[in-house]
């Protein structure tokens, strides 16, 4: 996740030959598939967590968010246990900026484990003030109110913000570097998640300016002022997905999520349109969007299927026959395999699910097997059956 | 990007900054950019995302 598209073609050279050969075959089904045409055999991308990767070595959690090579240690036993066709592992909160920042939003939990903690940056009535300038005011007024350590002078804050950024730079750079050590060792492809991360102007909203209480009444009560909010901020959504000037073959991630929770109304006039123009938009710039289909989205997929054909859907729940017949029909997608599963069924019977699965979605030509969700504690699943069922899709989802 | 608020651009700093030639002008202009770019990111991802 997040390592650049290029990164292996462009160090061909320095692959071991057993990693250059399995880069070359994986590189090749990936280049078909997201070209829509089909490959010779369903791609297979398995996603864990740091979360999860420590349950394999028996590290402290903890201990690997500030000792990078305990956290590689653990990255490389996922890569070690588990068949996968891209990077299987990746980690993509760091506390130690959190806790410069002194934040409240985000914190660290007594297992290692980064929490989210609801927190309602804005006020009902600072909507216009938000919506005439939106970075403006994230700054001077929102910043000081959830980072506890940047509500202060201008002095202490502009050393705290320095140390913090210093901080996030050198944490991206240890971390894409154990990516790309595990690309070369492994001869991963790219995958299909890669780039940076962006969102829907109203799961922005929704997840962190207002949080979700706030929002689901503002739908009702201030239905212009959301209206108008969520366009002010597409601009700084479309930025996140496309930094700097216009290069193709980018890509950029956003993780869908209050859509589900929508009445069709409130769907079409504040989610959507906003969804619809981040990935136009992104396209334009030449960034290619993997959405996260967080929850079922089913009843959406006549809009879906409208997205640019670029479009990748990383499916969490759902119909794997509508999503084949529409979304799928002329775009890249994969998910709904729930790896939790193998803690209750027979090895056999996971195995089945998968292959129920791949017989219903390599109708379209365009699907790669991934799970509905990363895994996130490795006590949720069985190891040994889900790596039988990676390698059944790998071994017999052939086309 | 149209996202002005607050934004200060390249050619805002040259603004400040007459006596930087053309040349020296043109080079610096990625990494100014690059970083204005990683800053935002920043900002938006650790702290509002």
């Amino acid at each position: 996740m997040g390592v650049p598209a290029d990164f292996c073609a462009e160090r061909g050279t320095t692959l071991n030959p057993q990693a250059t050969e399995l880069f070359a075959e994986r590189n090749a089904i990936r280049d078909d598939l997201l070209a829509l045409k089909t490959p010779k055999r369903v791609p297979v991308f398995a996603l864990f967590t740091l979360e999860a990767a420590v349950g394999l070595t028996g590290d402290s959690l903890l201990d690997c968010h500030y000792d990078t090579a305990l956290a590689e240690k653990s990255h490389a036993a996922v890569c070690e246990t588990f068949y996968s066709d891209a990077l299987p592992t990746y980690n993509s909160r760091f506390p130690s900026v959190y806790d410069i920042l002194g934040s409240k939003n985000w914190k660290l939990g007594s297992n290692g484990a980064m929490q989210y903690s609801g927190f309602e940056f804005m006020s009902e009535d600072e909507y216009d003030e938000f919506i005439a300038a939106p970075y403006q005011t994230i700054l001077e007024k929102f910043i000081p109110r959830v980072c506890s350590e940047l509500d202060a002078d201008p002095v202490k804050r502009s050393l705290v913000l320095a140390e913090a950024f210093a901080e996030f730079r050198q944490k991206n750079a240890e971390h894409f570097a154990i990516y790309g050590r595990l690309m070369e060792r492994f001869g991963y492809s790219a995958g299909v998640i890669a780039g940076p991360t962006t969102v829907t102007p109203f799961d922005f909203i929704g997840d962190q300016i207002r949080g979700m209480n706030g929002i689901m009444g503002d739908i009702f009560r201030y239905p212009d002022k959301l209206e108008e909010a969520v366009r002010a901020v597409l601009p700084s959504m479309i930025r996140l997905a496309a930094p700097g000037a216009r290069t193709d073959g980018r890509w950029c991630f956003i993780p869908l999520h209050f859509a589900p929770y929508l009445n069709l109304k409130a769907f079409q006039r504040f989610y959507w349109p906003l969804l619809e123009q981040l990935v136009v938009d992104a396209e334009k710039l030449g960034v290619r969007s993997t959405l996260f289909i967080e929850n079922n989205w089913t009843r959406y997929l006549d809009y879906l299927e409208t997205l640019p054909t670029s479009a990748v859907g990383w499916v969490d729940d759902g119909d794997p026959v509508q999503f084949t017949e529409k979304f799928g029909k002329d775009h890249v997608f994969g998910g709904f395999y729930d790896p939790l599963i193998t803690l209750t069924k027979s090895k056999e019977e996971c195995i089945d699910e998968a292959k129920r699965l791949c017989d219903t979605c390599m109708k379209s030509g365009h699907f790669f097997f991934t799970f509905n969700k990363s895994v996130m504690d490795i006590k949720s699943i069985d190891i040994g059956k889900l790596q039988a069922v990676l390698e059944w899709v790998r071994d017999k989802a052939i086309y | 990007m149209e996202t002005k608020d607050f934004q200060r651009t390249f050619e805002d700093y040259l603004a400040d900054h007459p006596d930087i030639s053309p040349e020296v002008a043109k080079r610096f202009k990625p990494t100014f950019e690059q970083l204005d770019d990683e800053f935002f990111a920043f900002i938006m991802a650790n702290v509002v995302l």
